[in-house]
């Protein structure tokens, strides 16, 4: 632990990143968002109505790396209560929630290797040592280490994943910039074809957390 | 990602951050996975007039135990409701990443654990070999941040399974040892009172089933 004497300024610097961090992170997604000037669209929440499972779990999921998935935890949560409880999905609903720092999660293998999803996210393909140039997340190979917590293999266990749109835009508009094109051609391309089946696209993530947990839904951060 | 022989070389480099995970159940040999789990604790919990959870995310909180949580949060509730110990459950859940707090010092001495959660003992400004979040010895307000003193308040402290395993599993690789032997120790080698639970996503999904708010750390 660090010297204690430092203890009121480290909190207090603490305090304030903890507090600053995600404000400016949605100020980004926000200042993106606006400048591409996107209009209004429905949104159709009625899949939350069918989560009726007697367990109901929402992940937040957290920033994304080559050695560890977040999704290892998902696969845990629904092996746990496999174990104790004999339940599978329709009892369980569990949902991923994707926003900003996970979204190359969500992206096709043909979106990595056009655009440098794992160059921009900091993801080493570990077969290469080099940035990811496929979603490391989704590999359907059966032998690959962590395909019992790739993103289809837990879809088809029951689970649910979004992608937050204002992020989207955001991942769009940085991808745009890294590669020199329009963010709002590259945001129609990974919106209409670009992310893995069956993800859904949702409004704003911070407003399906709470909309989740109205729901019943529990929470977790990872 | 890596497969488990490259965890600790992983965690060399990467540091606590690459425990996020609480763990690769299937990978645990059956003779080390416990085939029932004790859930009834949690009625108790349930009837409690305030109930918290909280995910350990970190061990380092800027100088300061990361129990300090569990601790004002206790204290907080004494002072606006006067809510005694007894009407509060406060839960701590551990798994990859604060996993060393949940251990006795013969662990730390034994394992590199201090230097691969990046845990310094304040008295030497080295790696630690001792757990620095259960010191008999700490004093002052600090004292009150401990395990066991939380312990003594009635504060549930759990480990995850599923991170038991892996973890013991990644240790008994760079040792050479067998897997079932070193996740024995280490389940010996945790603090009195500490609950090992069925996996730390779960419980914390139980938690908030049975009444507890949701805090990460």
């Amino acid at each position: 632990m660090p010297d204690r004497r430092q203890f009121l300024g480290t909190l207090a610097a603490a305090s304030l990143g903890a507090s600053v961090t995600p404000l400016a992170a949605s100020a980004n997604e926000i200042s993106e968002t606006t400048s591409m000037q996107q209009p209004p669209e429905k949104w159709d929440l009625t899949w939350l109505d069918k989560l009726n499972g007697k367990h109901k779990q929402v992940f937040d999921m957290g920033v994304l790396n080559g050695d560890f998935s977040p999704f290892l935890p998902i696969r845990n949560w629904y092996s746990a209560h496999r174990d104790v409880f004999g339940m599978e999905s329709p009892q369980l609903s569990a949902i991923a929630g994707v926003h900003g720092s996970s979204f190359p999660a969500n992206a096709l293998d043909a979106m990595w290797a056009k655009y440098p999803i794992g160059e921009l996210w900091k993801i080493n393909d570990p077969k290469t040592g080099k940035p990811a140039t496929r979603n490391l997340f989704a590999d359907p190979s059966p032998t690959s280490t962590g395909y019992d917590y790739s993103v289809p293999v837990l879809q088809r266990r029951g689970l649910t994943v979004w992608q937050c749109n204002n992020a989207l835009l955001g991942a769009s508009a940085r991808i745009a910039s890294a590669v020199k094109a329009q963010a709002t051609d590259v945001y129609k391309e990974l919106r209409g074809s670009g992310l893995l089946p069956g993800v859904i696209v949702v409004p704003a993530h911070v407003m399906l957390i709470g909309l989740a947990q109205d729901h019943g839904f529990r929470y977790e951060s990872l | 990602m890596t497969d488990r022989r490259q965890f600790l070389g992983t965690l060399a480099t990467a540091g606590a951050a690459t425990l996020v995970s609480p763990g690769v159940a299937s990978a645990s040999p059956a003779a080390i996975r416990q085939k029932k789990w004790d859930m009834t604790w949690l009625a108790a919990v349930k009837a409690k007039a305030h109930k918290q959870v909280y995910d350990m995310g970190t061990l380092d909180t800027g100088g300061v135990s990361p129990l300090h949580f569990a601790h004002f949060w206790l204290e907080a509730n004494k002072e606006v409701y006067g809510s005694t110990d007894a009407q509060m459950a406060a839960i701590v859940g551990i798994a990859g990443n604060a996993f060393p707090m949940a251990f006795k010092d013969a662990m730390w001495a034994k394992y590199p654990l201090g230097e691969h959660w990046k845990v310094d003992d304040p008295k030497t400004k080295a790696a630690s070999k001792r757990n620095v979040f259960a010191d008999p010895n700490e004093t002052g307000m600090f004292a009150a941040f401990t395990v066991q003193a939380l312990q003594k308040r009635g504060v549930i402290v759990w480990m995850c399974n599923n991170a038991l395993t892996l973890i013991s599993g990644t240790m008994a690789d760079n040792t050479k040892q067998q897997h079932d032997v070193v996740y024995n120790e280490f389940k010996a080698g945790l603090l009195p009172g500490v609950k090992l639970v069925v996996s730390h996503t779960m419980m914390l999904t139980a938690c908030q089933e049975n009444g507890c708010a949701y805090q990460r750390v």
